[in-house]
């Protein structure tokens, strides 16, 4: 290394060289961490909402319908804090290494993703399902049984349970039969008719029966 | 045909159809250069025209009606000044009168001096600070600069410019020339003696407080200046005396430029001298090379 350069090298070398100005459309590559916008996998993506629910800025915005998710960024919005990565469950979120572009219109570098709910396995129904992180919270170590039944869809699991629960165990047939009503109200909000409204009916027994239990 | 001849000079070579282009070709050839030895892009070719334009088409700031006159009067008494000078520059042989070097010269002070009383004038500290050291530093270059032109009148017995620039007299003409050399950046204030104007330490110096049309004047008698000054060193370092008239043109085009190259070059290289290292520059080494000049002009001729 040369300890003492003549300014007189350094501007003939200058011009010599290219500019290292660049010209409007062309931006500095940025570094290989840097932390731009942020992107989605779909394949990774649990449809929790978790991103939405901790965006501070208001970029993110998550719509959940029958089939599916549509998640909305708005790079113009973002204040690129990470905090959506730092909590997404499934790593389904990073940041790029790149620079948001200038825009003219607010909501111009709008970002829409359809991220579709997985078929249950047995019914094939697009169901919502339960993360392994959230599993582990609500079993300490999840057997593969649970983790089969995580994966089905809401009518599935009750049917589920309440197949268990006839086999015996111990428990009465009148849970059963709750369990039965359950999920024929669950059919019936799914068919698009009115909520049942008789106060014994719907989940209501069974959760009533969890905590009568101690 | 005097009047006929000066109008011809005042309005078209080197006077206002040369000089207003060749004004902003020359800031233009400085700040590009500058920016491509920094490794910039720089200013696309009209830039110094649309700064101009721009400048003009500002609304001036409403001032107590003494301070306005006044900060409108002096860019273009500076700017009148120049063109004055620049009618007077000897690229073509006659048309001179007895005394024009003295008219140059004293033209040639006009914009500093209209810069230390804007500066002033404009009642702000940076202005005033400005004024302070142009007028200083006007006494410290003022002497190599009036003594290398005195020596050359001295040694061809003539104050006029045509007369003078038809003999040789190169031994006076060369260190002459190069503590005329010395004084073009400080009457250019770039670059290692930009300390009146001294970017960003002081924001602009003189002109801190000047906007719109009166800074657009400033700026036009700045370009100006830059072709006035170079291009009195061009007519003085001509290698030969009787050209025709058109290779005179080219020739003192060509070594105008090349003295604005060469110097910018040198202010892209260099860094700001405090006001007292720039004082002593003029007083120790422009006077040393004014003097050999001096000494010699007696001796030879």
């Amino acid at each position: 290394m040369e300890r003492h350069v003549s300014i007189f090298t350094v501007v003939s070398r200058n011009l010599r060289r290219q500019a290292v100005t660049l010209r409007f459309p062309d931006r500095p590559t940025p570094d290989r961490a840097f932390r731009g916008s942020v992107s989605i996998d779909t394949a990774k993506c649990l449809t929790c909402g978790i991103c939405d629910y901790v965006c501070v800025s208001g970029a993110i915005g998550v719509k959940a319908d029958e089939n599916g998710m549509d998640w909305r960024y708005e790079p113009g919005r973002c204040t690129f804090c990470g905090r959506c990565v730092d909590h997404c469950p499934g790593e389904a979120l990073a940041q790029e290494a790149d620079t948001v572009r200038a825009y003219a219109r607010s909501g111009e570098l709008s970002k829409h993703v359809k991220v579709d709910y997985p078929g249950c396995p047995q019914c094939g129904r697009p169901s919502r399902p339960l993360s392994e992180r959230l599993l582990a919270k609500a079993y300490g170590e999840a057997s593969d049984e649970l983790r089969r039944r995580a994966l089905l869809c809401q009518r599935c699991r009750l049917r589920e349970a309440q197949r268990v629960l006839l086999n015996g165990r111990g428990r009465s047939a009148e849970l059963a039969t709750a369990v039965d009503r359950s999920v024929q109200a669950d059919e019936l909000g799914a068919a698009g008719a009115e909520p049942a409204n008789d106060a014994p009916g719907g989940t209501a027994p069974l959760a009533d029966g969890g905590d009568d239990g101690p | 045909m005097r009047i006929v001849d000066a109008l011809l000079r005042l309005l078209i070579f080197p006077g206002l159809v040369y000089a207003l282009p060749a004004a902003w070709l020359m800031v233009w050839v400085e700040r590009k250069l500058t920016a491509r030895l920094q490794r910039r892009i720089g200013p696309p070719f009209f830039q110094p025209f649309f700064d101009f334009v721009k400048l003009l088409a500002k609304r001036p700031v409403s001032r107590p009606p003494l301070q306005g006159l006044v900060m409108t009067a002096l860019p273009i008494l500076a700017t009148a000044a120049v063109l004055g000078a620049l009618t007077l520059l000897p690229v073509f042989a006659g048309g001179g009168f007895s005394g024009d070097l003295v008219l140059l010269a004293s033209l040639l002070e006009v914009p500093a001096l209209c810069a230390v009383l804007g500066g002033f004038a404009s009642r702000s500290l940076y202005g005033e600070l400005g004024a302070t050291r142009e007028a200083v530093l006007s006494v410290a270059y003022s002497l190599p600069f009036l003594a290398s032109l005195v020596a050359l009148a001295a040694a061809a017995h003539t104050l006029e410019l045509t007369t003078l620039l038809s003999r040789p007299l190169w031994a006076v003409r060369a260190p002459a020339l190069v503590a005329l050399a010395l004084c073009l950046p400080v009457k250019l204030r770039i670059n290692p003696f930009s300390v009146a104007n001294a970017e960003q330490e002081i924001y602009a110096g003189p002109t801190t407080e000047f906007e719109g049309p009166r800074l657009a004047l400033w700026e036009l008698a700045h370009g100006l200046e830059w072709v006035v000054l170079t291009g009195l060193w061009a007519t003085l370092a001509f290698p030969v005396v009787r050209f025709a008239w058109p290779l005179r043109v080219v020739v003192f085009i060509a070594i105008s430029f090349a003295a604005a190259a060469v110097i910018t070059a040198v202010a892209a290289a260099t860094a700001r001298l405090k006001p007292v290292q720039a004082a002593r520059v003029y007083w120790q080494w422009g006077m040393l090379v004014a003097v050999v000049a001096l000494i010699l002009a007696m001796a030879l001729y």
